[in-house]
């Protein structure tokens, strides 16, 4: 099975994209982020004051962890926000990487589709490496992918919800739609199971966070989801047998003792 | 002196107060991560140094968190 892909240039071994927040304590955070081999850490900026020197002591446990840095723009409700969020990430952590989110509504933070397609315009103009967080609207992807995405993340289901792929029609449609295109699901993934699911239905890769990071055992999570998300690929390009309506039997019938004995 | 909202805190500071200098008056360590946005628009770090602050600005002073 393929060992490599590429996301916008860079060769990643994992296909697993995990977050760093949420964890019972930092310690537990690098033991977690480290169990689930993941290659990308997404990571965000908030208001410090000075005398809160959180910031610091975050940063300095992930430049431990020597992983690509994709910063996000979470609580974004404009492109504006968005923007300068994106602008200020570039410029603190040296990567023109964002995880792009707008949000559109606080009560399931759905993205805004309208907002993302205004700040993914501006920011691959700006010159960033856009990783939109998106709905499973085909269109919306489409229309992503027109403005010169190379990643798109859509939704399994809301944030935090744990819910799986609440529409696994509409993601299928996407992969079918856009063959070319990276595609992650990104958010509402709860189980090992639901990531494997994903990648079984062709998915490129999985960002999921509060799972891992809101387990009794994060690392032991950390670790089952890097095996889910393997195996899951591994079935995609073994080729899945398509489901049939009528049982088929995998035992030879030529040759069946007692046949019509009776 | 000008009245200025840092991250929603209002703050007087002086007339003519460069980002730099704003920084440096509220304590903020000049080896932090720091991102700095006036009225929602990015000033980069080798602009702190010219960039004066205005009356009513709205200052917002970010560095590195966890996130998902």
């Amino acid at each position: 099975m393929s060992s490599t892909w590429k996301v916008y240039g860079v060769e990643l071994k994992s296909r697993f994209f995990i977050g760093s927040a949420l964890y019972p304590s930092p310690d537990i955070m690098q033991q977690a982020i480290t169990a689930s081999k993941a290659d990308v850490i997404t990571l965000s900026l908030r208001r410090q004051s000075p005398e809160n020197k959180g910031g610091d002591q975050f940063w300095d446990f992930i430049k431990d962890l020597g992983c690509h840095l994709l910063p996000n723009t979470a609580g974004c409700h404009s492109p504006k926000e968005a923007i300068a969020i994106a602008e200020m990430s570039r410029d603190i952590f040296k990567t023109d990487w964002i995880k792009l989110e707008v949000i559109g509504d606080d009560y399931n933070l759905q993205p805004d589709p309208f907002g993302l397609l205004e700040a993914a315009e501006a920011l691959i103009k700006s010159g960033f490496k856009v990783f939109p967080y998106s709905t499973d609207d085909l269109v919306l992807c489409q229309r992503l992918q027109d403005l010169g995405c190379e990643v798109i993340m859509p939704w399994g289901s809301p944030i935090g919800t744990g819910k799986g792929l609440m529409n696994p029609y509409a993601l299928e449609t996407i992969r079918q739609r856009l063959p070319e295109m990276n595609l992650l699901v990104d958010a509402g993934i709860g189980k090992p199971s639901d990531a494997c699911q994903a990648m079984e239905l062709g998915y490129d890769g999985v960002l999921l966070n509060t799972a891992v990071a809101e387990a009794i055992n994060p690392v032991v999570m950390a670790a089952a989801f890097a095996k889910s998300i393997e195996a899951g690929r591994n079935a995609y390009e073994s080729g899945i047998m398509p489901a049939r309506e009528s049982a088929s039997p995998s035992t030879p019938t030529i040759g069946t003792p007692f046949w019509h004995q009776n | 002196m000008i009245q200025v909202s840092i991250n929603n805190t209002l703050e007087t500071l002086d007339k003519n107060s460069t980002v730099l200098k704003a920084l440096e008056v509220l304590g903020y360590k000049k080896t932090a991560m720091l991102g700095v946005a006036i009225n929602q628009t990015f000033i980069p770090k080798d602009q702190w140094a010219e960039t004066q602050l205005n009356d009513q600005d709205k200052v917002d002073i970010l560095n590195p968190v966890s996130g998902g």
